[in-house]
């Protein structure tokens, strides 16, 4: 694909194409020149090797919270719905996959695989039970059915699992000693493992949107619903795999997040509250944007709290407010969304 | 069936709605007096209370369409203004409550202006976002807030020359029953007229279509900014009016659940209502108090300490089924209802008679204004007794062009 425009005839795609990739690329320039400056202010007053060991931790939680993003991002590419349920859906699968290892005895890895089968089925039962009946324009409605699920599964969560927090085995090897050294700095399997985990689900993703009839039918009804109807594509079924596919992904999420938090009812709730930081950074229906806006969200809360102590531990919160209401304000898109454009 | 009908504003209609509300004051009067015991008095309390927050958020989502669940955080505003000012600083309770609406009404301002230019669910996020950041704030400036230890104060004193007797035991929670029911009322009434007035125009217009409010001359910006303002100082009033009631705050009492709960309240009463926030603040405490209550009593979960728990499933499932069977709410059911048993006709709009044509003419002579009309033409005359109120038909068919809500029933 080719990305220059030519002078002589240039196709009003490719110039569009070619627009939104400058808007892209000046947006990353802007976000990566505030990290750089930052980052240099921080060399200089705390070394290096803090300074990347900070970055490591930073975004081995930022992936994470990319990842329950993605989720996010998988469902509101379709049809335009915000899943505000989503965390706690998340939720609910670790707990499934916490049971499944402390009662069955299964190793973490199928215990994680059986929890993310079982909340891609409940996923797409709930989107047949209580989303569908709804135009995604009606936005109290969906407000209203994502917020009684937020609820209904916490409390079934609290109901069946109880308040207290517990642990949850990591899925790769964890602990004080399990690290690469590189010099001063320690690469922990946990951070090396999310990496992967994140690089597969984004390739897989890609892959499945690519080179499949569920990913093109997929990206049909992304492009338009309308559209996707007249052509013959069962758009019912298409956001109901879709919203199978978040819930996996959130679940896998969760079942990452959990061994460095604990495992309790509200674990995924502040965790949300950054994904829609990061989705939002994103662009709320790009797939990479919303990998690339976790990271940096992540990244910016382990630096700023960790030079700045004065900001206090739960500045994140805060600072996600603002990332939500600045790029909201400012630029509505995100760093890689598309534009959208309404007829009126 | 046999039905009523009735003309709006005729005799019987006035003595009906005269008798419904002399019945509803009359019930709210002597409902602390019916009886003795303390809890239930402070429960209806609690239900004024909720009733103002819901009628907030009413005003914002059920009239401007502005959904926010970030209404948790102007209560808590309101209620830390109000026992800040108490224990800190000795204010008598009353007077803080002007305070903390203005710093709502500001707050509610700020949280407006974003919503200029983000809409439907984007804004959702945002006011997500301002329901998780004020239990971070109330924790981070604890040496304001009292952090995680909360914040109490003495009871609000009674004054003397109240004919409720303060020394039998539910003397005290009668009188703050009375005072935060007046002040609630007082409250409801200013909401009733701002729906009624200009600006609540407006508001609906916003709510109905945008584009259109705008194309029509309606300030879009101004009216989103006064409805989260708003929304937000009923909010803060709910807030004092809660301390008022119970001078207790924790940093837990006001996050995302309570918004969530307001929004329960807000659908199961009915959103485009004003009366509506009334069953609202019934369901949202029955909700939280009794249901815990009975599980607890019954024993059904055993006597596990998360068995309160089972309060978020059935709300949860509450608000589902509310939106699938009833989307307009309790009060829009009840109307219904009414309307199998009473029809009420509503009364033709003032001066209706000149748009009546004379002769063939179209209805309204929009290509030339009625000031230029020839002097020597004939006065529009009243038509005859029986003719249509309007010609409600479409040429060449037979079919009525709309059907009046009314017939519906």
């Amino acid at each position: 694909m080719t990305t220059t425009v030519s002078a002589a005839s240039p196709r009003p795609v490719d110039v569009l194409r070619a627009d939104r990739r400058r808007t892209a690329m000046t947006n990353i320039a802007v976000v990566a020149g505030l990290l750089a400056a930052f980052s240099i202010w921080a060399i200089w007053s705390g070394g290096l090797s803090l300074y990347l060991q900070r970055v490591l931790d930073g975004t081995r939680n930022g992936v994470l919270y990319g990842m329950v993003a993605l989720a996010l991002v998988i469902v509101f590419k379709a049809t335009k719905v915000i899943n505000f349920a989503q965390g706690a859906m998340a939720m609910f699968g670790t707990f499934v996959a916490a049971t499944l290892i402390t009662s069955w005895n299964l190793p973490v890895a199928l215990a994680v695989l059986i929890a993310m089968a079982l909340s891609a089925a409940a996923g797409a039962g709930i989107e047949r039970a209580v989303i569908r009946p709804f135009d995604p324009d009606n936005h109290l409605g969906i407000v209203i059915v994502t917020l009684s699920l937020y609820m209904a599964i916490n409390a079934t969560a609290a109901l069946v699992w109880g308040n207290d927090p517990r642990g949850f085995p990591s899925l790769f090897p964890a602990g004080g000693d399990n690290y690469l050294a590189l010099g001063d700095i320690r690469l922990y399997y946990t951070t090396l493992g999310s990496w992967a985990t994140i690089a597969l689900v984004v390739v897989a993703l890609h892959l499945m949107l690519a080179r499949t009839r569920m990913g093109l039918a997929f990206r049909a009804v992304a492009n338009s619903v309308e559209n996707a109807r007249l052509i013959g594509v069962d758009v019912g079924r298409t956001v109901q795999q879709s919203w199978a596919i978040a819930a996996a992904v959130g679940t896998l999420a969760g079942c990452l997040l959990a061994p460095m938090t604990n495992l309790d009812p509200v674990f995924m709730d502040k965790v949300l509250v950054y994904s829609f930081a990061a989705a939002t950074l994103g662009g709320l229906d790009s797939i990479s944007g919303s990998v690339l806006g976790g990271v940096i969200v992540g990244l910016t809360i382990a630096l700023l709290t960790g030079y700045l102590p004065g900001l206090g531990g739960e500045f994140g919160i805060a600072l996600a407010f603002f990332v939500i209401i600045a790029v909201l304000q400012f630029r509505p898109a995100g760093l890689l969304g598309r534009k959208s454009q309404e007829r009126v | 069936m046999a039905r009523i009908t009735l003309t709006e504003g005729s005799r019987q209609h006035r003595a009906l709605q005269m008798g419904i509300a002399a019945i509803g004051a009359l019930v709210v009067l002597t409902l602390p007096l019916l009886t003795d015991e303390v809890g239930a008095i402070e429960t209806f309390t609690q239900i004024a209370c909720y009733a103002v927050a819901i009628l907030g958020l009413g005003l914002l989502t059920g009239y401007t369409g502005q959904i926010s669940i970030g209404m948790s955080a102007f209560v808590g505003l309101g209620a830390y203004t109000t026992i800040i000012l108490v224990v800190d600083h000795g204010w008598p309770y009353l007077a803080t409550i002007p305070v903390g609406i203005v710093l709502c009404l500001i707050a509610g301002a700020l949280v407006g202006i974003p919503a200029l230019r983000i809409r439907g669910l984007y804004l959702v996020t945002v006011t997500l976002a301002v329901a998780a950041l004020f239990p971070v704030l109330v924790h981070r400036f604890s040496d304001l807030t009292g952090g995680t230890d909360g914040k109490f104060a003495q009871d609000m004193e009674v004054p003397t020359w109240t004919p409720v007797d303060p020394y039998v035991r539910a003397g005290v929670p009668r009188l703050h029953y009375y005072i935060i029911v007046l002040i609630a009322a007082l409250a409801f009434l200013v909401a009733w007229n701002v729906v009624r007035s200009r600006v609540g125009r407006a508001m609906l217009a916003v709510r109905d279509s945008e584009l259109s409010a705008s194309a029509n001359g309606v300030p879009v910006a101004r009216v989103k900014v006064f409805a989260f303002a708003l929304s937000a100082a009923y909010g803060g009033l709910a807030g004092s009016l809660l301390v008022i009631q119970a001078p207790v705050v924790s940093e837990t009492r006001f996050d995302l659940f309570l918004s969530v709960f307001l929004l329960v309240g807000l659908i199961v009463g009915g959103s485009g209502t004003i009366i509506g926030a009334i069953p609202g603040a019934i369901a949202f405490v029955a909700l939280r108090t009794y249901i815990a209550d009975w599980t607890e009593a019954l024993g059904l979960l055993g006597a596990r300490a998360e068995s309160g728990q089972i309060v978020g499933v059935i709300s949860g499932l509450l608000l589902l089924l509310f939106v699938f069977l009833l989307p307009g709410g309790l009060v829009d059911g009840l109307g219904t209802l009414r309307r199998r048993f009473l029809v009420v006709i509503p009364r033709p709009p003032a001066g209706w008679q000149q748009y009546i044509p004379a002769s063939g003419a179209p209805a309204i002579a929009h290509d030339h204004p009625v000031t230029e009309r020839p002097t020597g033409s004939r006065p529009p005359v009243p038509p005859p007794a029986d003719a249509p109120l309007v010609s409600a038909r479409v040429p060449g068919t037979t079919a009525p062009l709309q059907r009046t809500s009314h017939e519906k029933g």
